[in-house]
Protein backbone atom coordinates (compact mmCIF):
# COMPACT_ATOMS: atom_id res chain seq x y z
CA UNK A 1 0.00 0.00 0.00
CA UNK A 2 1.08 3.38 -1.10
CA UNK A 3 1.17 6.11 1.21
CA UNK A 4 -2.03 8.52 0.43
CA UNK A 5 -2.09 12.30 -0.34
CA UNK A 6 -4.43 14.16 0.37
CA UNK A 7 -6.12 16.43 -2.67
CA UNK A 8 -5.29 20.33 -1.85
CA UNK A 9 -8.65 21.91 -3.67
CA UNK A 10 -12.37 21.43 -3.19
CA UNK A 11 -14.43 18.36 -4.51
CA UNK A 12 -15.74 20.70 -7.52
CA UNK A 13 -12.03 21.34 -8.67
CA UNK A 14 -10.81 17.94 -8.05
CA UNK A 15 -13.51 16.84 -10.21
CA UNK A 16 -12.90 19.70 -12.90
CA UNK A 17 -9.03 18.46 -13.06
CA UNK A 18 -10.72 15.30 -13.68
CA UNK A 19 -12.60 15.79 -16.00
CA UNK A 20 -10.24 17.86 -17.96
CA UNK A 21 -7.86 14.78 -18.01
CA UNK A 22 -10.62 12.82 -19.83
CA UNK A 23 -11.05 15.35 -21.86
CA UNK A 24 -7.43 15.53 -23.25
CA UNK A 25 -7.12 11.52 -23.70
CA UNK A 26 -3.82 11.35 -23.87
CA UNK A 27 -0.37 11.92 -22.09
CA UNK A 28 -0.26 15.59 -21.22
CA UNK A 29 1.82 18.38 -19.56
CA UNK A 30 0.60 20.46 -16.48
CA UNK A 31 0.43 23.38 -18.92
CA UNK A 32 -2.13 21.93 -21.12
CA UNK A 33 -4.14 20.67 -18.22
CA UNK A 34 -3.97 24.34 -16.88
CA UNK A 35 -5.51 25.74 -20.17
CA UNK A 36 -7.76 23.47 -20.80
CA UNK A 37 -9.47 23.37 -17.27
CA UNK A 38 -8.51 27.47 -16.45
CA UNK A 39 -7.49 25.48 -12.79
CA UNK A 40 -3.89 27.61 -11.38
CA UNK A 41 -1.10 25.46 -11.89
CA UNK A 42 -0.15 25.06 -8.17
CA UNK A 43 -3.49 24.00 -7.68
CA UNK A 44 -3.28 21.09 -10.47
CA UNK A 45 -0.03 20.25 -9.52
CA UNK A 46 -0.98 19.80 -6.07
CA UNK A 47 -4.22 17.47 -6.66
CA UNK A 48 -2.29 15.18 -9.10
CA UNK A 49 -0.16 13.21 -6.57
CA UNK A 50 -3.79 12.44 -4.49
CA UNK A 51 -5.38 11.55 -8.41
CA UNK A 52 -2.34 9.43 -8.85
CA UNK A 53 -2.69 7.39 -5.54
CA UNK A 54 -6.11 6.43 -6.57
CA UNK A 55 -5.24 5.21 -9.63
CA UNK A 56 -7.21 8.18 -11.88
CA UNK A 57 -3.84 9.50 -13.36
CA UNK A 58 -0.08 7.71 -14.25
CA UNK A 59 2.62 8.43 -15.32
CA UNK A 60 5.78 10.64 -14.84
CA UNK A 61 5.89 14.39 -16.24
CA UNK A 62 3.39 13.89 -18.73
CA UNK A 63 0.68 12.29 -17.09
CA UNK A 64 -3.07 10.79 -18.70
CA UNK A 65 -6.29 9.37 -17.35
CA UNK A 66 -6.60 5.86 -16.15
CA UNK A 67 -9.42 3.57 -17.76
CA UNK A 68 -11.07 3.93 -14.15
CA UNK A 69 -10.12 7.60 -14.41
CA UNK A 70 -11.77 7.67 -17.85
CA UNK A 71 -14.98 6.09 -16.87
CA UNK A 72 -15.30 8.60 -14.22
CA UNK A 73 -14.29 11.75 -16.11
CA UNK A 74 -16.99 10.98 -18.60
CA UNK A 75 -19.82 9.81 -15.45
CA UNK A 76 -18.89 13.66 -14.32
CA UNK A 77 -18.50 15.43 -17.37
CA UNK A 78 -22.11 14.08 -18.86
CA UNK A 79 -23.49 14.28 -15.20
CA UNK A 80 -24.19 10.99 -15.31
CA UNK A 81 -25.67 10.00 -11.37
CA UNK A 82 -25.54 5.93 -11.60
CA UNK A 83 -22.12 5.54 -13.82
CA UNK A 84 -20.29 8.50 -11.46
CA UNK A 85 -21.09 6.48 -8.31
CA UNK A 86 -19.98 3.22 -9.98
CA UNK A 87 -16.89 5.13 -11.41
CA UNK A 88 -16.16 6.05 -8.06
CA UNK A 89 -17.18 3.02 -6.12
CA UNK A 90 -14.52 0.98 -7.91
CA UNK A 91 -11.46 3.60 -7.13
CA UNK A 92 -12.72 3.51 -3.52
CA UNK A 93 -12.79 -0.41 -3.43
CA UNK A 94 -9.54 -0.38 -4.94
CA UNK A 95 -7.59 1.41 -2.91
CA UNK A 96 -6.68 0.51 0.79
CA UNK A 97 -6.74 4.30 2.29
CA UNK A 98 -10.37 4.92 1.12
CA UNK A 99 -11.22 1.74 1.89
CA UNK A 100 -10.00 1.81 5.27
CA UNK A 101 -11.93 5.37 6.02
CA UNK A 102 -14.99 3.34 5.15
CA UNK A 103 -14.71 1.22 7.16
CA UNK A 104 -13.34 3.47 10.40
CA UNK A 105 -17.27 4.61 9.19
CA UNK A 106 -19.23 1.72 9.62
CA UNK A 107 -17.75 -0.03 12.89
CA UNK A 108 -18.30 3.06 14.20
CA UNK A 109 -21.55 2.94 13.00
CA UNK A 110 -21.38 6.46 11.96
CA UNK A 111 -18.74 9.32 12.53
CA UNK A 112 -19.26 13.18 13.64
CA UNK A 113 -17.96 14.53 10.21
CA UNK A 114 -15.82 17.22 11.93
CA UNK A 115 -14.73 13.65 13.53
CA UNK A 116 -14.35 11.67 10.11
CA UNK A 117 -12.48 14.63 8.84
CA UNK A 118 -9.85 14.26 11.61
CA UNK A 119 -9.96 11.28 11.26
CA UNK A 120 -8.80 11.01 7.43
CA UNK A 121 -6.21 13.83 7.77
CA UNK A 122 -4.50 11.90 10.74
CA UNK A 123 -4.60 8.53 8.86
CA UNK A 124 -2.87 10.82 5.81
CA UNK A 125 -0.24 11.02 8.18
CA UNK A 126 0.81 14.56 6.32
CA UNK A 127 1.51 17.30 8.51
CA UNK A 128 -1.75 19.37 9.69
CA UNK A 129 -2.55 22.14 7.39
CA UNK A 130 -5.09 24.35 5.94
CA UNK A 131 -4.03 22.13 3.03
CA UNK A 132 -4.87 18.63 4.24
CA UNK A 133 -8.28 19.64 6.16
CA UNK A 134 -9.31 20.82 2.74
CA UNK A 135 -7.83 17.49 1.23
CA UNK A 136 -10.00 15.90 4.15
CA UNK A 137 -13.15 17.41 3.23
CA UNK A 138 -12.96 16.73 -0.62
CA UNK A 139 -12.50 13.12 0.56
CA UNK A 140 -15.33 13.17 2.79
CA UNK A 141 -17.17 14.41 -0.26
CA UNK A 142 -16.11 11.97 -2.81
CA UNK A 143 -17.12 9.62 -0.04
CA UNK A 144 -21.07 10.85 -0.24
CA UNK A 145 -21.02 11.65 -3.88
CA UNK A 146 -20.20 8.07 -4.44
CA UNK A 147 -22.99 6.86 -2.44
CA UNK A 148 -20.83 4.39 -0.12
CA UNK A 149 -21.34 7.28 2.72
CA UNK A 150 -24.64 9.49 3.19
CA UNK A 151 -25.02 12.06 5.41
CA UNK A 152 -27.82 11.68 8.49
CA UNK A 153 -27.81 15.06 10.45
CA UNK A 154 -24.46 15.73 11.67
CA UNK A 155 -23.18 12.60 10.89
CA UNK A 156 -21.60 10.14 8.65
CA UNK A 157 -22.66 6.89 7.96
CA UNK A 158 -22.44 3.92 6.15
CA UNK A 159 -24.94 3.62 2.87
CA UNK A 160 -24.17 -0.11 1.93
CA UNK A 161 -22.62 -2.76 0.18
CA UNK A 162 -19.99 -1.20 -2.05
CA UNK A 163 -19.80 -2.33 -5.25
CA UNK A 164 -16.98 -4.69 -5.29
CA UNK A 165 -18.65 -6.59 -2.71
CA UNK A 166 -21.47 -6.85 -4.81
CA UNK A 167 -19.64 -7.62 -7.63
CA UNK A 168 -17.76 -10.87 -6.41
CA UNK A 169 -18.26 -11.92 -3.01
CA UNK A 170 -15.55 -14.71 -2.19
CA UNK A 171 -16.34 -17.58 0.68
CA UNK A 172 -12.84 -19.13 2.15
CA UNK A 173 -11.02 -21.37 3.68
CA UNK A 174 -13.27 -23.35 0.63
CA UNK A 175 -11.90 -21.57 -2.33
CA UNK A 176 -14.14 -23.77 -4.66
CA UNK A 177 -16.84 -21.81 -3.39
CA UNK A 178 -16.39 -19.09 -5.62
CA UNK A 179 -19.78 -17.00 -6.21
CA UNK A 180 -20.12 -14.45 -8.63
CA UNK A 181 -22.31 -12.01 -9.52
CA UNK A 182 -22.61 -8.96 -11.49
CA UNK A 183 -24.81 -6.20 -11.34
CA UNK A 184 -25.34 -4.11 -13.77
CA UNK A 185 -25.92 -0.41 -12.47
CA UNK A 186 -28.80 1.11 -13.82
CA UNK A 187 -29.07 3.84 -16.61
CA UNK A 188 -29.31 6.97 -16.63
CA UNK A 189 -31.63 8.66 -18.46
CA UNK A 190 -30.69 11.98 -20.71
CA UNK A 191 -33.17 14.18 -19.55
CA UNK A 192 -34.60 16.70 -22.78
CA UNK A 193 -35.81 20.18 -21.89
CA UNK A 194 -39.08 20.56 -23.11
CA UNK A 195 -40.44 23.48 -25.11
CA UNK A 196 -43.12 25.23 -24.75
CA UNK A 197 -44.13 27.46 -27.79
CA UNK A 198 -46.07 30.60 -27.77
CA UNK A 199 -49.92 28.70 -29.05
CA UNK A 200 -49.43 26.59 -26.33
CA UNK A 201 -47.98 22.83 -27.96
CA UNK A 202 -45.73 21.40 -26.47
CA UNK A 203 -43.10 19.96 -28.48
CA UNK A 204 -40.89 17.32 -27.02
CA UNK A 205 -37.55 17.00 -28.89
CA UNK A 206 -36.00 13.23 -28.45
CA UNK A 207 -32.25 13.13 -30.07
CA UNK A 208 -30.70 10.29 -30.96
CA UNK A 209 -26.99 10.32 -30.85
CA UNK A 210 -24.98 7.91 -32.71
CA UNK A 211 -21.19 7.69 -31.21
CA UNK A 212 -18.31 5.29 -31.14
CA UNK A 213 -16.82 5.24 -27.47
CA UNK A 214 -14.12 7.62 -28.73
CA UNK A 215 -16.45 10.17 -29.27
CA UNK A 216 -17.90 10.23 -25.89
CA UNK A 217 -15.17 12.61 -24.42
CA UNK A 218 -16.78 16.18 -25.14
CA UNK A 219 -20.32 15.00 -26.29
CA UNK A 220 -21.34 16.22 -22.98
CA UNK A 221 -20.44 19.95 -23.96
CA UNK A 222 -21.51 19.57 -27.37
CA UNK A 223 -25.44 18.31 -26.27
CA UNK A 224 -25.58 20.92 -23.73
CA UNK A 225 -24.66 23.46 -26.60
CA UNK A 226 -27.51 22.15 -29.18
CA UNK A 227 -29.97 22.21 -26.28
CA UNK A 228 -28.94 25.58 -24.88
CA UNK A 229 -29.41 26.77 -28.23
CA UNK A 230 -32.52 25.45 -29.35
CA UNK A 231 -33.87 27.11 -26.00
CA UNK A 232 -32.45 30.60 -26.50
CA UNK A 233 -34.63 30.08 -30.11
CA UNK A 234 -37.80 29.71 -28.01
CA UNK B 1 2.24 4.78 37.82
CA UNK B 2 2.30 7.32 35.17
CA UNK B 3 0.62 7.71 32.49
CA UNK B 4 1.36 9.13 28.64
CA UNK B 5 -1.31 9.74 26.09
CA UNK B 6 -0.48 9.95 22.59
CA UNK B 7 -2.64 10.99 19.76
CA UNK B 8 -3.43 8.27 17.56
CA UNK B 9 -6.06 6.03 16.40
CA UNK B 10 -7.96 2.73 16.97
CA UNK B 11 -6.96 1.70 13.77
CA UNK B 12 -3.29 2.29 14.12
CA UNK B 13 -3.20 0.71 17.34
CA UNK B 14 -4.63 -2.33 16.10
CA UNK B 15 -2.13 -1.81 13.08
CA UNK B 16 0.83 -1.30 15.41
CA UNK B 17 0.15 -4.70 17.01
CA UNK B 18 -0.24 -6.93 14.21
CA UNK B 19 3.67 -5.28 12.28
CA UNK B 20 4.63 -6.33 16.19
CA UNK B 21 3.28 -9.42 15.99
CA UNK B 22 3.64 -10.51 12.17
CA UNK B 23 7.62 -9.69 12.50
CA UNK B 24 8.44 -12.99 14.59
CA UNK B 25 11.03 -10.90 16.32
CA UNK B 26 10.10 -7.59 17.26
CA UNK B 27 9.41 -4.67 15.16
CA UNK B 28 10.91 -1.18 15.39
CA UNK B 29 9.06 2.17 14.86
CA UNK B 30 10.31 2.79 11.04
CA UNK B 31 9.19 -0.88 10.37
CA UNK B 32 6.05 -0.05 12.03
CA UNK B 33 5.70 3.19 9.71
CA UNK B 34 6.13 1.23 7.13
CA UNK B 35 3.54 -1.71 7.75
CA UNK B 36 1.02 1.13 8.53
CA UNK B 37 2.08 3.56 5.32
CA UNK B 38 2.05 6.50 7.72
CA UNK B 39 4.62 8.86 9.01
CA UNK B 40 6.95 7.62 11.52
CA UNK B 41 5.66 10.31 14.24
CA UNK B 42 1.94 8.55 14.01
CA UNK B 43 3.72 5.14 14.26
CA UNK B 44 5.38 5.91 16.94
CA UNK B 45 1.74 7.30 18.48
CA UNK B 46 0.64 4.31 17.89
CA UNK B 47 3.32 2.05 19.15
CA UNK B 48 3.31 3.85 22.63
CA UNK B 49 0.16 3.78 22.86
CA UNK B 50 -0.41 0.28 22.35
CA UNK B 51 2.34 -0.33 24.44
CA UNK B 52 0.34 2.31 27.38
CA UNK B 53 -2.61 -0.03 26.90
CA UNK B 54 -1.04 -2.96 26.97
CA UNK B 55 -1.07 -4.76 23.96
CA UNK B 56 2.83 -4.45 22.75
CA UNK B 57 5.86 -3.93 24.87
CA UNK B 58 9.16 -1.80 24.55
CA UNK B 59 12.48 -3.18 24.92
CA UNK B 60 15.42 -0.38 25.30
CA UNK B 61 17.88 -2.32 24.90
CA UNK B 62 16.76 -3.80 21.56
CA UNK B 63 14.69 -1.06 20.38
CA UNK B 64 11.76 -2.74 19.66
CA UNK B 65 8.37 -3.59 20.43
CA UNK B 66 7.58 -6.99 21.00
CA UNK B 67 3.77 -8.56 21.93
CA UNK B 68 2.25 -8.78 24.91
CA UNK B 69 0.05 -12.27 25.02
CA UNK B 70 -2.21 -13.43 24.79
CA UNK B 71 -4.32 -10.36 24.25
CA UNK B 72 -2.08 -8.71 21.34
CA UNK B 73 -2.52 -12.37 19.81
CA UNK B 74 -6.46 -12.28 20.64
CA UNK B 75 -6.54 -8.86 18.69
CA UNK B 76 -4.61 -9.98 15.89
CA UNK B 77 -6.31 -12.89 14.90
CA UNK B 78 -10.19 -11.51 15.53
CA UNK B 79 -12.05 -10.26 12.65
CA UNK B 80 -13.19 -6.91 12.51
CA UNK B 81 -15.87 -6.94 14.87
CA UNK B 82 -14.03 -9.14 17.30
CA UNK B 83 -11.08 -6.60 17.25
CA UNK B 84 -13.50 -4.00 18.73
CA UNK B 85 -14.55 -6.27 21.28
CA UNK B 86 -11.01 -7.77 22.15
CA UNK B 87 -9.74 -3.65 21.58
CA UNK B 88 -12.43 -2.76 24.54
CA UNK B 89 -11.34 -5.36 27.15
CA UNK B 90 -7.85 -4.30 27.03
CA UNK B 91 -9.24 -0.28 27.05
CA UNK B 92 -12.04 -1.02 29.36
CA UNK B 93 -9.39 -1.92 32.08
CA UNK B 94 -6.90 1.18 31.40
CA UNK B 95 -7.17 3.64 33.91
CA UNK B 96 -7.09 7.06 32.11
CA UNK B 97 -9.99 5.52 29.42
CA UNK B 98 -11.97 4.22 32.51
CA UNK B 99 -11.51 8.26 34.30
CA UNK B 100 -12.30 10.00 31.10
CA UNK B 101 -15.32 7.83 30.88
CA UNK B 102 -16.34 8.50 34.28
CA UNK B 103 -16.14 12.27 33.75
CA UNK B 104 -17.44 11.97 30.39
CA UNK B 105 -20.93 10.64 31.96
CA UNK B 106 -20.68 13.66 34.21
CA UNK B 107 -19.74 16.55 32.26
CA UNK B 108 -21.69 14.98 28.92
CA UNK B 109 -18.77 17.15 27.09
CA UNK B 110 -16.03 15.32 25.80
CA UNK B 111 -13.46 18.22 25.87
CA UNK B 112 -14.38 19.14 29.39
CA UNK B 113 -13.70 14.97 30.49
CA UNK B 114 -10.19 15.42 28.60
CA UNK B 115 -9.47 18.16 30.77
CA UNK B 116 -10.32 16.66 34.11
CA UNK B 117 -8.02 13.30 33.07
CA UNK B 118 -5.61 15.77 32.34
CA UNK B 119 -5.53 17.71 35.24
CA UNK B 120 -6.27 14.31 37.80
CA UNK B 121 -3.75 12.40 36.06
CA UNK B 122 -0.80 15.16 35.77
CA UNK B 123 -0.96 14.06 31.66
CA UNK B 124 1.18 16.41 29.82
CA UNK B 125 -0.54 15.48 26.41
CA UNK B 126 -2.65 18.31 24.77
CA UNK B 127 -6.66 17.86 25.98
CA UNK B 128 -7.16 17.60 21.89
CA UNK B 129 -4.85 14.68 21.65
CA UNK B 130 -6.36 12.91 24.72
CA UNK B 131 -9.91 13.68 23.56
CA UNK B 132 -9.14 12.56 19.99
CA UNK B 133 -7.27 9.26 20.71
CA UNK B 134 -10.70 8.35 23.54
CA UNK B 135 -13.07 9.28 20.97
CA UNK B 136 -11.50 7.16 18.10
CA UNK B 137 -10.82 4.36 20.58
CA UNK B 138 -14.31 4.56 22.93
CA UNK B 139 -16.44 4.70 19.16
CA UNK B 140 -14.50 2.12 17.37
CA UNK B 141 -14.79 -0.27 20.07
CA UNK B 142 -18.42 0.72 20.91
CA UNK B 143 -17.59 1.79 24.08
CA UNK B 144 -18.95 5.20 24.12
CA UNK B 145 -22.01 6.26 21.91
CA UNK B 146 -22.03 9.48 19.48
CA UNK B 147 -25.19 11.56 20.35
CA UNK B 148 -25.41 14.04 17.77
CA UNK B 149 -23.53 17.59 17.62
CA UNK B 150 -20.14 17.00 18.77
CA UNK B 151 -21.49 15.18 22.09
CA UNK B 152 -20.26 11.72 23.22
CA UNK B 153 -21.79 9.16 26.06
CA UNK B 154 -20.26 6.22 27.80
CA UNK B 155 -22.41 3.35 26.45
CA UNK B 156 -24.99 3.37 29.67
CA UNK B 157 -26.51 -0.62 29.67
CA UNK B 158 -25.35 -2.90 31.02
CA UNK B 159 -23.81 -3.96 27.79
CA UNK B 160 -21.58 -6.93 28.47
CA UNK B 161 -21.81 -8.68 25.21
CA UNK B 162 -18.75 -7.77 23.96
CA UNK B 163 -17.73 -9.95 26.89
CA UNK B 164 -18.95 -13.01 24.65
CA UNK B 165 -17.24 -12.11 21.65
CA UNK B 166 -13.91 -11.69 23.36
CA UNK B 167 -15.07 -15.02 24.77
CA UNK B 168 -15.18 -16.80 21.03
CA UNK B 169 -12.22 -14.57 20.06
CA UNK B 170 -10.20 -16.60 23.49
CA UNK B 171 -12.22 -20.21 22.35
CA UNK B 172 -11.55 -19.47 18.18
CA UNK B 173 -7.71 -19.75 19.45
CA UNK B 174 -8.26 -22.47 21.35
CA UNK B 175 -10.57 -24.62 18.68
CA UNK B 176 -7.54 -23.68 16.15
CA UNK B 177 -4.42 -24.76 18.74
CA UNK B 178 -6.46 -28.25 19.34
CA UNK B 179 -7.01 -28.55 15.29
CA UNK B 180 -3.26 -27.80 15.02
CA UNK B 181 -2.34 -30.53 17.85
CA UNK B 182 -4.71 -33.12 16.34
CA UNK B 183 -2.85 -32.26 12.86
CA UNK B 184 0.37 -32.80 13.90
CA UNK B 185 0.13 -34.77 16.65
CA UNK B 186 1.33 -34.27 19.93
CA UNK B 187 4.55 -35.83 19.65
CA UNK B 188 5.87 -33.24 17.18
CA UNK B 189 3.69 -30.58 18.89
CA UNK B 190 6.32 -31.54 22.10
CA UNK B 191 9.22 -31.59 20.12
CA UNK B 192 8.90 -28.03 18.15
CA UNK B 193 9.03 -24.78 20.28
CA UNK B 194 5.75 -23.61 21.78
CA UNK B 195 6.58 -19.71 21.08
CA UNK B 196 8.54 -19.77 17.92
CA UNK B 197 6.84 -22.46 15.61
CA UNK B 198 3.75 -23.62 17.35
CA UNK B 199 2.24 -19.71 18.28
CA UNK B 200 2.98 -18.67 14.82
CA UNK B 201 1.58 -21.72 12.61
CA UNK B 202 -1.95 -21.64 14.62
CA UNK B 203 -1.73 -17.42 14.15
CA UNK B 204 -1.50 -18.63 10.20
CA UNK B 205 -4.36 -21.03 10.68
CA UNK B 206 -6.10 -18.68 12.36
CA UNK B 207 -5.44 -15.84 9.92
CA UNK B 208 -6.41 -18.83 6.81
CA UNK B 209 -9.78 -18.33 7.78
CA UNK B 210 -10.15 -14.84 7.90
CA UNK B 211 -8.28 -14.56 4.42
CA UNK B 212 -10.35 -12.13 2.60
CA UNK B 213 -8.90 -9.20 4.96
CA UNK B 214 -5.61 -9.94 4.31
CA UNK B 215 -4.44 -12.96 2.33
CA UNK B 216 -0.60 -12.10 2.77
CA UNK B 217 -0.40 -12.46 6.82
CA UNK B 218 -1.04 -16.77 6.88
CA UNK B 219 1.83 -16.94 4.60
CA UNK B 220 4.06 -14.31 6.83
CA UNK B 221 2.99 -16.43 10.17
CA UNK B 222 3.44 -19.71 8.94
CA UNK B 223 6.49 -18.49 6.73
CA UNK B 224 7.98 -17.56 10.24
CA UNK B 225 6.87 -20.80 12.27
CA UNK B 226 8.97 -22.48 9.02
CA UNK B 227 11.88 -20.91 9.14
CA UNK B 228 12.18 -21.11 13.18
CA UNK B 229 11.20 -24.48 12.87
CA UNK B 230 14.56 -24.99 10.10
CA UNK B 231 16.39 -23.77 12.60
CA UNK B 232 15.77 -25.91 15.39
CA UNK B 233 16.04 -28.58 12.49
CA UNK B 234 19.48 -27.44 11.74
CA UNK B 235 20.73 -27.16 15.31
CA UNK B 236 18.92 -31.58 16.11
CA UNK B 237 21.87 -31.51 13.00
CA UNK B 238 24.20 -29.81 14.32
CA UNK B 239 24.19 -27.93 11.36
CA UNK B 240 25.71 -24.49 11.06
CA UNK B 241 22.98 -21.79 10.12
CA UNK B 242 25.15 -18.64 10.34
CA UNK B 243 24.94 -16.51 7.81
CA UNK B 244 21.88 -18.61 6.56
CA UNK B 245 19.00 -15.95 6.46
CA UNK B 246 15.48 -17.22 5.51
CA UNK B 247 14.11 -20.71 4.45
CA UNK B 248 15.87 -21.15 1.17
CA UNK B 249 19.45 -20.50 2.83
CA UNK B 250 18.58 -22.51 5.84
CA UNK B 251 16.95 -25.74 3.98
CA UNK B 252 19.98 -25.52 0.80
CA UNK B 253 22.58 -25.53 4.01
CA UNK B 254 20.24 -28.63 5.68
CA UNK B 255 20.24 -30.68 2.74
CA UNK B 256 23.62 -30.81 2.16
CA UNK B 257 24.26 -34.02 4.23
CA UNK B 258 20.17 -34.27 5.85
CA UNK B 259 17.07 -35.16 4.88
CA UNK B 260 15.73 -35.27 1.35
CA UNK B 261 15.32 -33.28 -2.19
CA UNK B 262 11.58 -33.95 -1.35
CA UNK B 263 12.00 -31.88 1.83
CA UNK B 264 13.82 -29.54 0.08
CA UNK B 265 11.73 -28.68 -2.32
CA UNK B 266 8.75 -29.07 -0.06
CA UNK B 267 10.51 -26.16 2.01
CA UNK B 268 11.73 -24.15 -1.51
CA UNK B 269 8.06 -24.02 -1.99
CA UNK B 270 7.10 -22.40 1.04
CA UNK B 271 10.39 -20.09 0.73
CA UNK B 272 9.63 -18.75 -2.57
CA UNK B 273 6.02 -18.04 -1.61
CA UNK B 274 7.03 -16.17 1.68
CA UNK B 275 10.17 -14.13 -0.61
CA UNK B 276 6.75 -13.54 -3.04
CA UNK B 277 4.72 -12.04 -0.47
CA UNK B 278 7.42 -10.14 1.65
CA UNK B 279 9.73 -9.19 -0.32
CA UNK B 280 8.05 -6.39 -2.52
CA UNK B 281 9.40 -5.78 -6.41
CA UNK B 282 10.76 -8.62 -7.46
CA UNK B 283 13.34 -7.29 -9.72
CA UNK B 284 12.43 -10.40 -12.14
CA UNK B 285 8.78 -9.19 -13.21
CA UNK B 286 9.45 -5.34 -12.19
CA UNK B 287 6.64 -5.24 -10.15
CA UNK B 288 5.43 -7.12 -6.67
CA UNK B 289 3.33 -10.52 -6.39
CA UNK B 290 0.09 -10.39 -5.82
CA UNK B 291 -1.13 -13.21 -3.57
CA UNK B 292 -4.53 -15.20 -3.90
CA UNK B 293 -6.21 -16.42 -1.28
CA UNK B 294 -5.88 -19.74 -2.32
CA UNK B 295 -2.82 -19.18 -2.19
CA UNK B 296 -3.24 -17.96 1.08
CA UNK B 297 -4.98 -20.98 2.88
CA UNK B 298 -3.03 -23.50 0.82
CA UNK B 299 0.69 -21.90 2.52
CA UNK B 300 -0.76 -23.16 6.02
CA UNK B 301 -1.39 -26.74 4.86
CA UNK B 302 1.81 -27.33 3.04
CA UNK B 303 3.51 -25.53 5.74
CA UNK B 304 1.54 -27.92 7.98
CA UNK B 305 2.54 -30.87 6.13
CA UNK B 306 6.49 -30.01 5.91
CA UNK B 307 6.63 -29.71 9.84
CA UNK B 308 5.43 -32.94 9.65
CA UNK B 309 7.08 -34.90 7.36
CA UNK B 310 10.66 -33.35 8.26
CA UNK B 311 10.16 -34.45 11.51
CA UNK B 312 8.98 -38.15 10.58
CA UNK B 313 12.19 -38.28 8.35
CA UNK B 314 14.27 -37.31 11.12
CA UNK B 315 12.70 -40.33 13.23
CA UNK B 316 13.20 -42.62 10.22
CA UNK B 317 9.71 -42.35 8.69
CA UNK B 318 9.24 -41.10 5.41
CA UNK B 319 5.35 -39.65 5.04
CA UNK B 320 4.65 -36.85 2.93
Amino acid sequence: MEKIKLPRSSYDEVSRIITTYGAIGKPCGLNDIVQASGVHKTVVSANNAFLASIEIIEGGNKKSITSKGASLARALEHQMESEKQVAWKEIIDENDFLTKMVQAVKIRRGMEIGQFENHIAFSSGETKSTGVRTGAKTVVDIFLDSGVLSKEGDKIVFSGESSINMISKVELPNSENLDTKIVIPEQSKLEIPTIQTKSGITLNIELSIQASPNELDGLGEKIKKIIDEISKEN
Amino acid sequence: MPFTIYQTTAEEIIGATDAVIQTGTGADENLIAEFLTTSLPNAQNASKMAAEIGLIQFDAGTNLYTPIFPYAIYLVTANQLQKAAVLRFVLEEYEPYKLFKSRLKLTTSSNDAANQVKALLSLTAHRAEINHTFISLGTFTNSLTNEGAGKYLPVEKSDYSFIKVVDSVVQSRQDAELKIRERLGEDIVQWIDTNDVFNPIVTAYQRAADIQNDERAPIVHAGNAIESFLTQVGTHYAVNLTEAHGINAKIDRITQNHLTVKHKNICKYIGHVRNACDHGIDAAIGQAWSISAETGVEYVHISLTAIRSIYDCIHGNYII
